[in-house]
């Protein structure tokens, strides 16, 4: 049973409209998680009600067994949860160097003193290019750069689990490969549990281990990445025609 | 030439003003995206609260601590008094407004500097109050074959020393750097670990201590405060704040400055009647030809 | 910019609350309200028309009705420009003072009647208005607001400051006439119904003027310029437009006040009451006209109820204002938006016996688009179009074709410079060199929106609807610049203004049909989910008429499923004679569609062809596709 995070029955609802209605999903230690759904099925709500943007109607998420529901959500970067938002978000005016220190503005002061300068490497190993840029603005970064730097800044602060909305958004297909590289890279040596939300299906199931289908705010499928792929039903719905002939 | 050199002593005095009021209006607008049209009243605030402490107590004060001792105690009070006030302005105006939009906020601003402006006039009255002479310095100096009095250069140095140290914190602190991104994207920065509550906090508490302080020192410089002075501060110094570029610190200095010398110039050599027209003027020229101010950054818009 | 970025998020909330409240209420729901509205208006007019008729009404409260009167005025000049047009207009004070002295001056100096100076002070103002706004109306959010926070302020203080003795000083003017219609006008009761009378007149252009195309105009504009630019709306033309409008029945409003005052000073045009005016449009609601007068009761009414409190009154008027925009942020009656039947209702009143519903009678629509050039002729071709910022070469002396009746496709990696390209074509930047010919004519460096007329109809990346107007009011952006109706026409509703109105409306409704959106038309587009916003903003293109169709990642934000859809609708857009120009990501959409490939990197072409032969390209496949993963 999935242990790292548990959500259990939430309910989310913005004004009138009820964007989750009793979702249940569960991410283990040593896991990626894949989310899929249509557009407005509720993906980013999920991510956002765990990171505590959104606080839901009701349901409790549980992250190590405790409840996360009640801790504001700037607290959440230090307890070992880190997003990285849909659109990359990067601080446009702030340097790359910066970006990556406010990453790990959550850790409690003494341990951020003594790991930031080792942080930084770490993040700078990972994506070598980021070195290179580490004194300029983040804005003038390209967007497959952008989306380098918005993983450092979540890695910085040695999250467990990292929530990743949309990573290939808008980007050129030589970087979504890089990417995903990176994100099962990520997942294989730094021990990161990993929830992703993906419009590019194939993909994601690709470097998932499981994976849930939202369909207008609830789960309707759950199981296994090969499971789900070769699921018919999954298969029409989000994998269009070409997810047999498997070259794109 | 004396005259030239007075003028411009004056215009730095007065610009020193301005450019503290514009710090916390740069500040402001930089986390809140807002005008915060109370600010100019918080100002207003600060002197009165001053002519209390100075002059309202019958120079206890200034007896106790002595004259640069009461000054510096007084500060201290306004300092705080109005930092408080700020904060409260944030509570009671501002956050509960925030989630309905700009254009509320903007209303909400504009009904808060009602608000404190009418308060002054209640508690104050309507008529202009005088900082007894008692408590103000009035020694002067010849500085280079320039003549001036030490309260200008306290003023001055205060001033400088004030802004120095908020150019410090908000640009090479990792607190400065957390100021800047809740700036740029609060719930990204909420993301990080930023707690923006506390960076709102900040900002409200300094933007109006700072400002609190110039009304202080502008009460002493000018000795006659009127309730609703803070209004044409305040609007001054948010043409410095444009003039030097909105949301950039130095700039916000540099246009104080700036402002002040050229308006005293203005007094000086052209017109006294004329010289708000012109500052307006200067303010509408520096928006057609230069939008983002001396120092701001151009910043491409993203389609 | 992010102001205007984060003011038009919030814009869209507010829209979003509202129609969330209007959904919880449903259809019947509006209805009731919109009827209720109706009864309200009954009441209203009768009220205002017996109101001095009242045995307790002593001529005290009717001068108060009369000043009710001037700030409804005064509400109503302000909402076209803050309501109508959401730009922050803090200064709006400085026009009714150009009003108010024309009035005073020209009556005390050279007699002239009160009456002939009524409109000639209504044009003084407007005249001021365009001379002082022309120069700065580019500006966004705050930056405008600060300057006409400096324009009233230098009206106020060149009056105080007597220039050539004209405007008395700080005293003022006294000894202006009174007004003369048959009988001269002295008493309250004659300057209450004089005032109230001008207002029905006002609200009655009003109305028309919201339920037209320039109306409308005025709202895409708020809700998103650039936008609305890209769409072919003359924002500079129409902002102007709202500001002259708006100052010059603020100069009637001056007018009417110096007459009845008999005298006029600087200390009645404070920043003070500006920003009362701003109040007032706020608390009614931003663009309702209902709201407004209703905000202009409050601001009236409240120093007369709370006058015990003496000093304290404006304190708890700010406390006021404060409580206001907590509890009710849309403000006190929002503005409620036509749906499609009663936009068309309003417009064939004379034969109600009729009652043509919308859709049903087609009207003759302009000829969906004249295929002016044969399959295969050059639509578009660029030449040498160079451009860079800041010394970053973002497109780098680009030549290429875009054939007509084929579906172009531009990929290339991030920061290649595709998105720049389409901003160049569309007219958002200018080329620092080169051409850029359109249909055989030289499009290089025109505004947006006359390129937009030429038949270049754009999406974005970043999906830009307007998220409080109705999705057929979205669409109906798509035909304005196909409308020719200008004030006059769209005031006195004259029979080509109808007709035009009637086509427009019909051409936008069927381009809704075509993306599958019909059953949305009364809906805010704020409320439609995301996919449906892509295929909202097709619609809008599509209303337009192009030859060119210019699509910024069309498939962004799209599963597998709908992405075969979108591909579905853009074949059958090529097969009815449209040609396409796309920017994608997703190989698999441009590998169905795409007739043509372009690949761009670093500003440069590096390779053109079939999609098929860029597979193979190595060039292509180092710089952008990959090799294909596992």
């Amino acid at each position: 049973m999935p242990d790292l995070l548990e959500v259990k029955n939430i309910v989310l609802d913005y004004g009138a409209v009820r964007a989750l209605d009793d979702v249940s999903i569960g991410v283990g230690e040593d896991e990626i998680v894949a989310v899929l759904g249509a557009n407005g099925a509720g993906k980013t709500s999920l991510l956002r009600a765990v990171s505590g943007l959104h606080r839901p109607t009701s349901g409790t998420i549980l992250f190590k067994n405790q409840p996360l529901t009640d801790i504001p959500a700037f607290e959440l970067a230090g307890r070992g949860v880190a997003y990285v938002p849909e659109g990359r978000r990067v601080f446009g005016t702030l340097s790359v160097k910066e970006n990556l220190m406010l990453g790990m503005y959550g850790v409690r002061r003494a341990r951020q003193a003594r790991q930031l300068a080792a942080q930084e490497e770490r993040v700078y190993s990972l994506f070598p290019i980021l070195k290179e840029r580490r004194n300029q603005l983040a804005g003038t970064l390209s967007g497959g750069e952008q989306q380098m730097l918005a993983i450092g800044r979540a890695l910085v602060s040695s999250p467990e689990l990292l929530l990743l909305d949309e990573p290939s958004l808008g980007l050129a297909p030589i970087i979504v490969n890089e990417i995903f590289a990176m994100i099962q890279k990520i997942h294989r040596e730094e021990k990161v549990a990993i929830l992703i939300v993906e419009q590019n299906a194939r993909k994601a199931l690709k470097i998932a281990s499981r994976g849930y289908i939202l369909e207008l705010g609830k789960v309707v499928l759950e199981g296994s990445a090969s499971d789900l792929s070769t699921n018919p039903k999954v298969r029409a719905a989000y994998l269009g025609s070409a997810a047999g002939s498997d070259a794109p | 030439m004396t005259i030239l050199q007075e003028q411009i002593i004056n215009g730095l005095t007065i610009g020193s003003f301005y450019a503290l009021v514009a710090l916390g209006y740069s500040m402001v607008y930089g986390v809140m995206k807002l005008i915060n049209f109370a600010h100019g009243d918080l100002f207003s605030l600060g002197a009165f609260l001053g002519y209390t402490v100075l002059t309202g107590t019958s120079g206890v004060v200034t007896r106790m601590f002595g004259l640069w001792g009461g000054i510096a105690c007084t500060a201290l009070v306004v300092g705080l008094s109005v930092a408080i006030a700020g904060i409260l302005m944030e509570r009671i105006a501002y956050r509960p407004v925030y989630p309905s939009g700009r254009l509320s906020l903007v209303v909400s601003a504009l009904g808060m500097s009602i608000f404190i402006q009418n308060a002054i006039m209640a508690i104050w009255g309507a008529r202009p109050q005088a900082f007894a002479a008692a408590v103000v310095p009035s020694t002067r100096l010849t500085v280079l074959g320039i003549p001036v009095t030490v309260l200008q250069i306290i003023i001055l140095a205060v001033s400088f020393l004030l802004m120095a140290a908020i150019w410090f914190i908000v640009e090479k602190t990792a607190f400065g750097a957390s100021i800047r991104a809740a700036a740029l994207d609060r719930e990204t920065a909420t993301l990080v670990g930023i707690d923006v509550r506390k960076v709102i906090f900040f900002v409200f508490a300094l933007g109006p201590g700072l400002g609190g302080i110039a009304g202080l020192m502008n009460g002493l410089y000018y000795r006659s405060i009127t309730f609703n002075m803070g209004w044409n501060y305040g609007l001054k110094a948010f043409t410095a704040t444009i003039l030097g570029g909105i949301g950039n610190i130095p700039g916000a200095m540099l246009g104080g400055l700036l402002l002040g010398i050229f308006e005293s110039l203005l007094a000086g050599y052209v017109s006294g009647a004329w010289k708000d027209v012109f500052v307006f003027l200067i303010l509408i020229l520096t928006l057609i030809f230069r939008p983002t101010g001396i120092l701001g950054e151009k910043t491409a818009e993203k389609v | 910019m992010d102001i205007t970025k984060s003011l038009l998020d919030r814009i869209a909330k507010a829209g979003q609350d509202h129609e969330h409240k209007r959904e919880a209420g449903n259809d019947a729901g509006t209805l009731r309200r919109a009827r209720n509205r109706k009864r309200l208006l009954v009441v209203a007019i009768v009220a205002i028309a017996i109101a001095p008729f009242f045995p307790f009404v002593d001529d005290y409260w009717i001068d108060i009705g009369f000043y009710f009167g001037i700030y409804t005025l005064l509400g109503l000049s302000l909402n076209i420009v803050l309501g109508e047009v959401g730009l922050f207009d803090l200064g709006h004070m400085g026009f009714y003072a150009i009003g108010a002295y024309t009035t005073a001056i020209l009556n005390t100096a050279l007699h002239i009647p009160i009456m002939v100076l009524l409109p000639i002070s209504a044009v003084a103002a407007g005249l001021f208005a365009w001379i002082v706004t022309a120069p700065v109306i580019h500006l966004k959010g705050d930056y405008l607001c600060i300057v006409t926070i400096g324009i009233g302020e230098i009206v106020r203080l060149t009056m105080i400051n007597n220039p050539f003795g004209l405007t008395g000083g700080p005293n003022g003017i006294n000894g202006i006439d009174s007004p003369m219609i048959f009988v001269p006008i002295i008493s309250s009761r004659q300057f209450y119904y004089f005032v109230w009378a001008l207002i029905a007149i006002v609200i009655f252009g009003l109305v028309r003027l919201q339920r037209s195309r320039i109306g409308r105009a005025w709202n895409y504009i708020r809700e998103d310029e650039t936008a609305a630019e890209a769409l072919g709306v003359d924002v500079r033309h129409y902002k102007l437009a709202a500001f002259v409008l708006g100052a010059a029945i603020a100069g009637l409003a001056g007018n009417i006040y110096a007459s009845k005052q008999m005298s006029i000073s600087p200390e009645s045009f404070t920043f003070m009451e500006s920003s009362l005016l701003f109040c007032i449009v706020l608390l009614g609601g931003l663009g309702s006209i209902p709201g407004t007068v209703l905000g202009a009761l409050a601001i009236t009414i409240f120093p007369e109820i709370f006058r015990a409190l003496a000093q304290y009154r404006l304190m708890f008027f700010g406390l006021a204002l404060l409580i206001m925009m907590v509890f009710k942020p849309a403000g006190l009656m929002p503005r409620l938006r036509e749906s499609g039947e009663e936009l068309r209702s309003t417009l064939s009143k004379r034969r109600r016996g009729k009652k043509a519903t919308l859709g049903d009678e087609r009207h003759e629509v302009p000829q969906e688009h004249q295929a002016p050039s044969l399959l295969g002729d050059a639509l578009l071709e660029l030449k040498n179009v160079r451009l860079s910022f800041g010394g970053v070469t973002a497109v780098a002396g680009f030549d290429a074709t875009v054939e007509a009746g084929k579906i172009t496709a531009l990929i290339g990696p991030n920061g290649a410079g595709k998105t720049t390209l389409f901003n160049l074509i569309t007219g958002i930047y200018k080329p620092e060199t080169g051409t850029i010919l359109f249909k055989g004519k030289n499009i290089a460096g025109l505004p947006p929106h006359v390129i937009a007329a030429q038949g270049i109809a754009r999406t974005f990346q970043n999906i830009r609807i307007f998220p409080s107007l109705t999705c057929l009011e979205n669409v109906l952006c798509g035909q304005h610049c196909r409308g020719r109706a200008e004030f006059t026409g769209s005031l006195f509703h004259v029979p080509s203004q109808c007709e035009e109105e009637k086509t427009m409306l019909d051409f936008s409704l069927r381009c809704l049909e075509r993306v599958g959106l019909g059953d949305s038309m009364d809906n805010l587009a704020a409320s439609l989910p995301y996919g449906k916003r892509r295929s909202l903003e097709i619609a809008r293109a599509l209303a337009l008429c192009p030859d060119l169709l210019v699509l910024d990642e069309p498939s962004s934000g799209l599963n597998d499923v709908e992405t075969e859809e979108l591909a579905g609708l853009l074949l059958s857009l090529l097969h009815e004679g449209l040609s396409i120009l796309l920017i994608e990501h997703d190989m698999h959409l441009v590998d169905m569609v795409s007739d043509h490939v372009i690949v761009m990197q670093s500003g440069r072409i590096i390779a053109e062809g079939t999609m098929r032969d860029m597979r193979k390209n190595p060039l292509v496949i180092e710089a952008y596709l990959g090799t294909e993963e596992d």
